[in-house]
């Protein structure tokens, strides 16, 4: 019976963990190697893609979507889509989305040449289910070993904390005071 | 236009139901803090009136206090975000 109530609080600690991942801002160093528009139908992996997939039949679902092709220093290649989330969620309230490729465009340099970027966004890449991180904002760097220190996400994840440690606290204490007691007295 | 009217309903309720938590759990906290301080300096006047004279004088603060923290101060953050990430 153990292991089930372990199973499931390390099960739900994952999720979380997983959505965290998923949701709080990172940010990349990259060279950017190009840019480009596609279509895609986001009904297959909607939660993936900003907006919803469209309801009324007959109208595809099919949106074009820009995005931003880059190389990391170590060689690997990374694709980011670039999308409005404008005022949905994640709430990072991007609206920017035709200039943040504008920009990107402009920033494309050689391996011969290269200036360094600083890509912040938010998402997975999966190349099997073919999703793609959202780009949020770039900014250039002198370099590709510039140390980045994530000031919002750590301000973010202390808050949560915070907040996850009061409510646990409060319960506890509910729990002794109100609980326990009737269960002692049932059983 | 339709996503931000949605944006700004959700957020009225969702901020609107935890001031109105906040209000009352609040109140509550000082009503306790107060009767506490009764018993150590108020016995001149009767318990319920002691109280409830200065809770009403917290009442005031809490009613300008707690709107600006609730609603301002989301307000502000996601003006701050769209600013960071459009315009910066």
């Amino acid at each position: 019976m153990k292991y089930v109530k372990w199973t499931l609080i390390v099960l739900f600690w994952l999720i979380v963990g997983a959505f965290l991942h998923y949701t709080l801002p990172q940010t990349d160093i990259a060279r950017i190697t190009g840019t480009y528009e596609d279509r895609i139908d986001i009904s297959d992996q909607s939660w993936a893609w900003a907006g919803s997939p469209s309801t009324t039949p007959g109208v595809s679902s099919e949106r074009l979507i820009f995005f931003i092709q880059t190389r990391r220093a170590d060689g690997d290649v990374m694709v980011y889509r670039n999308e409005d989330t404008g005022w949905g969620w994640p709430p990072f309230f991007k609206f920017d989305t035709a200039n943040l490729q504008a920009e990107a465009a402009d920033l494309v340099s050689t391996a011969e040449a290269p200036r360094w970027v600083a890509i912040r966004h938010y998402g997975w890449r999966n190349e099997f289910i073919s999703i793609f991180p959202n780009a949020v904002s770039l900014r250039p760097v002198d370099g590709p070993d510039v140390t980045l220190i994530p000031w919002m996400n750590i301000v973010i994840l202390l808050v949560l904390a915070a907040l996850v440690w009061a409510f646990y606290v409060r319960w506890k204490r509910f729990w002794e005071r109100r609980v326990a007691p009737t269960l002692d007295r049932v059983f | 236009m339709l996503a931000f009217l949605r944006f700004a309903l959700i957020g009225a309720l969702v901020l609107g139901a935890l001031y109105g938590i906040l209000w009352y759990v609040l109140r509550a906290r000082r009503r306790e803090i107060l009767e506490d301080d009764w018993e150590d300096d108020g016995k001149g006047a009767p318990r319920d009136t002691w109280v409830r004279r200065r809770l009403a004088r917290f009442d005031q603060r809490r009613s300008r206090l707690l709107p600006l923290v609730v609603f301002g101060l989301p307000v502000f953050l996601v003006a701050f975000i769209v600013y960071m990430t459009n315009f910066r």
